[in-house]
């Protein structure tokens, strides 16, 4: 990859420190405001998230390092067909309304702490629940592989002097660190700073693509020009793949064991209803900006191969830099945003892991264990985990956006337990279970041939593996429950 | 049909429709500026904006089943 101007220089360099240092400090204030040695107190803050938390720590998490390198590596390859982003990045809070008025009522009465609480407390039958624990446990951490992976890319590519290593070991440290000084408080509090400065991150790289290289030119005329393949309609299976893709993502989404969390941490119904509401519109002003990025850098830096283009949002900023040198510090705070859309995404990942684990598999095998005890392996399981993650992101070959689908389309198998779990009694714990198997296999089964270079279509029709797998779950399901009639 | 049903209903049409479907290479020439098929699926997007921050705000409770579900019937097997 060419490298030109630095993001990462001296300058870059000492703000990313004094923002880590700063997260570290946020981490001990969340130490400080425990109120209990107590599971809840430390995986969901005491259940006291407000409006601006709540709000902040969801769009945090659910805008990752994947919106900025990922979603825009997808843009500059496959052009303005994935503005289907925009589209599944809102799909996933018609998730949320779809299940969480109902699991957020039923949280609060039955102190849910994790995915799998509301599982056995739905169908009480143990193996579907640590099931549904250890298919979230596998999404996360492909969710903080991803994000490691992306952290290491940003650094390597943006500074002229750290490897992918050295950023991918200092900021898993960091995360771990914090994480485990205050749990959910210190996690959501530094999502707050971490949230505000992705926002604002956004909208300064989208301000300055468009008013200082007069973007909107850039992409109706220069692009044309460059890739005019851009300018034709979605085939036939572009289109299917389209649906599958909002479908697989959206509701994918939405089951984030984290985002779950989240839900059961809201102080009240009316600061989740207000959060969510505003959530709604957040894709056209974070996703829909990143995709820019992607197709202006497709025009301006076009040839860039499949590794290369999930670093066009450094090579824009390069670019940036070159062309107009006085944004040179504005871009500073672009280079927080990335740090603050990966570390708070991360951070949340491994916190659930560390609840799923500890109280769907560790505590039922421990029933005697206090709360104190329980939270410190909790603590400990986060950073045996934090290393084991550090070591896969430097090895792992998979593009960024390719670890998002395979981590989603094993999430939306769980999505029926959820889903018609939440709706209906009528739903028997067997073909749930049945079918989640069955979901799942398919799903790994594609996955794997693929990757093992099997002769197959990666889509087909245009139909992610994870949709078949939940088609075949919900006939599974559907035939179950008629036969138990 | 309960309600959550005919909003899954509803959010699944929308979803569906935010797809260009009906821009075909034929159908859709190349004219100045930004792909009309692009434009539409925008729009159909702010649409689907729309249509989700009403039902939040108008369904919430019904879906919670606070007055109409006893939780402690949830439970099945």
């Amino acid at each position: 990859m060419e490298k030109g101007i630095f993001i990462l220089d001296s300058t870059g360099v000492t703000v990313v420190i004094v923002y880590l240092i700063l997260l570290i400090i946020i981490g001990l204030a969340g130490r400080f405001a425990r109120k209990e040695n107590s599971m809840d107190d430390f995986y969901l803050g005491g259940r006291n998230l407000g409006i601006i938390v709540l709000l902040l720590t969801l769009y945090a998490t659910q805008y990752s390092g994947n919106t900025l390198f990922g979603f825009s590596g997808s843009a500059y390859r496959n052009g303005f067909w994935f503005l289907l982003s925009v589209t599944f990045m809102m799909a996933v809070i018609a998730g949320y309304l779809l299940y969480a008025p109902r699991l957020y009522y039923l949280s609060r009465h039955k102190r849910y702490l994790t995915t799998s609480d509301f599982i056995q407390d739905r169908y009480n039958f143990r193996p579907l629940s640590i099931l549904v624990s250890l298919i979230g446990i596998v999404a996360l951490c492909n969710f903080i592989l991803s994000n490691l992976k992306a952290i290491g890319l940003f650094v390597e590519s943006g500074s002229a002097n750290i490897s992918m290593a050295q950023g991918v070991i200092t900021f898993a440290f960091i995360v771990v660190l914090y994480e485990t000084l205050g749990g959910m408080r210190s996690v959501a509090w530094t999502d707050v700073l971490q949230g505000l400065v992705l926002f604002v991150g956004c909208l300064l790289i989208f301000g300055v693509i468009i008013f200082q290289l007069d973007g909107l030119h850039v992409l109706s005329v220069n692009l044309r020009e460059v890739r005019p393949e851009f300018w034709n309609p979605p085939t036939i299976d572009q289109k299917m793949s389209w649906l599958s893709s909002i479908l697989i993502v959206g509701f994918g989404i939405s089951l984030y064991p984290q985002a779950i969390q989240r839900i059961y941490a809201a102080k009240s119904k009316s600061v989740l209803k207000r959060s969510l509401q505003v959530m709604v519109f957040l894709p056209f002003v974070t996703t829909l900006f990143m995709l820019t990025v992607g197709w202006v850098g497709a025009a301006k830096i076009p040839g860039l191969g499949k590794e290369a283009s999930d670093t066009i949002t450094v090579q824009m900023l390069n670019y940036i830099i070159t062309e107009v040198p006085q944004m040179q510090v504005l871009l500073i705070v672009f280079v927080a945003a990335v740090f603050a859309a990966i570390m708070s995404t991360v951070d949340s990942s491994l916190l659930s892991i560390s609840s799923s684990i500890t109280k769907d598999i560790y505590a039922p095998l421990r029933p005697n264990s206090s709360q104190a005890e329980l939270t410190l392996f909790g603590k400990l399981i986060s950073w045996l985990l934090m290393a084991a993650m550090t070591v896969l992101a430097l090895i792992t070959q998979d593009t960024i956006w390719r670890l998002i689908e395979i981590k989603l389309e094993l999430l939306i198998q769980i999505a029926p337990a959820i889903f018609l779990g939440i709706h209906t009694k009528r739903l028997c714990a067997g073909p749930v279970f049945a079918g989640l198997i069955v979901g799942t296999a398919i799903t790994l089964f594609y996955v794997i041939a693929i990757k093992l270079g099997a002769d197959i279509p990666d889509r087909p029709f245009g139909i992610h593996a994870g949709l078949w797998g939940l088609i075949v779950n919900l006939v599974i399901i559907g035939m179950g429950s008629l036969l138990k009639k | 049909m309960t309600l959550a049903l005919k909003l899954f209903i509803s959010v699944l049409v929308l979803i569906a429709i935010t797809v260009p479907w009906f821009y075909t290479a034929e159908a859709s020439p190349v004219d100045e500026g930004l792909p009309n098929w692009f434009i539409y699926s925008l729009f159909m997007t702010v649409i689907f904006s729309l249509f989700l921050f009403y039902a939040i705000g108008r369904f919430w409770d019904q879906l919670s089943g606070e007055n109409t579900m006893d939780s402690d019937s949830d439970k099945k097997d």
